[in-house]
């Protein structure tokens, strides 16, 4: 068993159990994680919230049609679905990657039409894909990462590479990316560091929307928490966020409201009541 | 230090110096070369090392310099343009058509002012550039088959124009800066060096170059981070053809004179200067100073072959060979590369 870099424990598969195993990965004290994304979770949305992105009537081809959904601001909407029941083409729609065929998106009241991402981003809308390889630059140090989404900020002609540092550092230090170095190379991180490094580049000039495409997938145990702490205090600062994913336990352990999607359609919301997984999959 | 540090210095120094060289063989490789080159042709003939000569390899390699400009922003994004030689030939066909020739040459013969034949020109490529630009980005064809019909345009335009004459006059400024000196230095040589530099300093220290870094290495998460990709790939398409277009007025006055076809060998220098010095097929690696490398690789190859007695028509094998060996390293540097990260 491997944690940093460095090998932590050896012996052998059949003396293993898995709470001995997570304490080994995280350290002790996390061995109540498990249990709360399995049990019953109680969603509390104050619908009396400012609406950040509203969108209506939108469809493409067989990919989703009608979908009506609001997000507001300081709430985390889920939404839920089995693979390929068109959450994460309605995801990149959002993002402008794909163009809606119907339908109205609003942004703050303001009807848009994002004709690429760039577009979407300077409306105020954030995007972090499930696959971390296609949105990091792993042959790049992690500042210019962090710098990427936000660089006209810094600079409009000539680059201001200390600056650059100085973001990516201060990211560095309140998501505890390890390792703490802003020019290590984005490839040498693991799995959790990079994810963190993904939502860093949204976070230090903060959109107005920021959605995440399964932000805890294929992540351990410990910077699953940490991403979900990540994820939480941004919405208490009154991001509106959605979440997309395919894993109920994603979307128990991050929303405030979800909204459950089946070929193509919203089939069911869930707000302020209690939800468990056997509820969300018997509704999709 | 803690034991983790010490572990990790160890650790470094195992892989030592075979993964240092691994993973810059973009950069080692192409200067090796040159100064192998460099080696064999100081030995193999007398007449190379002399400063008259070196003169002669900076103004030799000066029309590929400032076409290699433009295409390294190409290539960085890991494009291609094919077009170059031909629109460069286009937009020096073009200042010569509005300049005033001998009364035996059978062109337009529109007499208008130096800086409105020169403007002509540069609008001439421009369009041809964007014509490229919304072919990639807006109508989706691979850049490799855009820039394909591109140069056939061109090469058309170019026909129609001169119509299989030779033109010789172009414009004062034009023809100073392609074949005038100062103090000894051909003004070729200098707007060379300063295009390199200009295309160094764009490409690093400015937030457009990071643009052009960060779509050549991953294009998908550019898109991710809310890039406008296909801005910023119809502007190198638009960049190249400018380059090509200035590369190809500067040639006609260098030559000293404007024809069809006159451009021809230089759609393969200026490929092979970028990509023999190291600037990464696959993108988001390399740079100008790769490019400056590769094209003193091509420029001492060809002058250092013309000094040594060899049969002139093993020259073109021996150019194809290098570019060949360059095409190999290209990628295995990328492979290594790959290998060194994960």
């Amino acid at each position: 068993m491997f944690r940093n870099g460095r090998k932590i424990m050896a012996g052998p598969a059949r003396d293993c159990s898995k709470a001995a195993l997570i304490e080994h990965m995280i350290g002790a004290g996390h061995e109540g994680l498990e249990e709360s994304y399995t049990g019953d979770v109680r969603l509390a949305s104050d619908s009396g919230l400012r609406p950040v992105l509203t969108v209506e009537g939108l469809g493409l081809g067989r990919a989703y049609r009608d979908i009506a959904l609001e997000v507001r601001s300081g709430e985390v909407l889920g939404i839920y679905g089995f693979m390929g029941c068109g959450q994460l083409p309605l995801a990149r729609t959002l993002f402008g990657k794909l163009r809606p065929e119907r339908g109205i998106l609003r942004v703050e009241g303001k009807p848009r039409s994002f004709r690429n991402t760039a577009m979407a981003r300077l409306a105020g809308v954030a995007f972090v894909p499930e696959n971390r390889r296609s949105m990091l630059f792993h042959h790049e140090p992690v500042y210019k990462n962090t710098s990427i989404s936000i660089l006209e900020r810094i600079s409009r002609l000539w680059l201001k590479p200390a600056a650059e540092r100085g973001i990516a550092r201060q990211q560095v230090d309140q998501l505890q990316i390890r390792p703490p170095r802003v020019d290590a190379l984005l490839g040498s991180l693991s799995g959790g560091n990079q994810q963190k490094v993904a939502l860093a580049k949204w976070l230090t000039f903060p959109p107005k929307v920021l959605i995440l495409s399964e932000p805890t997938r294929g992540m351990d145990v410990g910077a699953k928490e940490d991403v979900v702490r990540i994820i939480r205090r941004l919405r208490d600062e009154g991001l509106a966020v959605i979440v997309v994913s395919t894993e109920p336990e994603t979307v128990l352990s991050l929303s405030d409201r979800i909204l459950v999607m089946k070929k193509g359609e919203i089939v069911s919301e869930f707000t302020n009541e209690t939800v468990s997984k056997d509820r969300l999959l018997a509704a999709a | 230090m803690t034991a983790s540090q010490i572990n990790l210095v160890q650790s470094r120094g195992r892989q030592g110096a075979g993964a240092w060289i691994k993973s810059r063989m973009r950069n080692i490789a192409p200067f090796v070369t040159l100064l192998l080159l460099i080696a064999f042709f100081s030995l193999a003939s007398p007449s190379f090392t002399t400063i008259d000569n070196v003169g002669n390899i900076l103004t030799q390699v000066s029309v590929t310099a400032i076409i290699a400009v433009g295409l390294t922003f190409v290539i960085l994004c890991a494009e291609i343009d094919l077009s170059t030689a031909s629109i460069a030939n286009a937009a020096g066909i073009v200042v010569a058509y509005f300049t005033l020739q001998e009364s035996y040459v059978n062109i337009g013969n529109v007499p208008l002012s130096g800086g409105l034949a020169i403007a002509l020109a540069f609008l001439t490529c421009s369009f041809l550039g964007i014509v490229n630009a919304v072919g990639l980005t807006l109508i989706g064809i691979p850049s490799f088959i855009m820039t394909l019909a591109m140069m056939q345009i061109a090469s058309g335009i170019s026909a129609l124009l001169i119509r299989g004459q030779i033109a010789y006059k172009v414009p004062d400024l034009v023809a100073t800066l392609g074949a005038g000196t100062i103090g000894g230095i051909p003004w070729i040589v200098i707007v060379a060096a300063v295009l390199l530099l200009l295309g160094h300093l764009v490409l690093t220290y400015t937030r457009f170059g990071r643009y052009v870094y960060m779509v050549g290495g991953n294009r998908e998460a550019a898109e991710y981070s809310g890039v406008n990709v296909k801005l910023v790939l119809g502007a190198v398409m638009v960049i190249s053809a400018i380059c090509s277009g200035f590369a190809g007025m500067l040639g006609v006055a260098h030559f000293g004179s404007a024809q069809q076809n006159e451009f021809d060998s230089y759609l393969l220098d200026g490929i092979a200067a970028v990509v023999v010095g190291g600037t990464s097929l696959f993108g988001g690696r390399g740079g100008i100073g790769n490019t400056i490398i590769g094209l003193f690789v091509l420029g001492v190859l060809n002058n250092g072959l013309d000094h040594i007695n060899i049969d002139s028509f093993l020259k073109i094998l021996i150019r194809g060979l290098i570019l060949l060996v360059a095409l190999v390293i290209n990628v295995y540097a990328q492979r290594f590369r790959a290998t060194a990260v994960e």
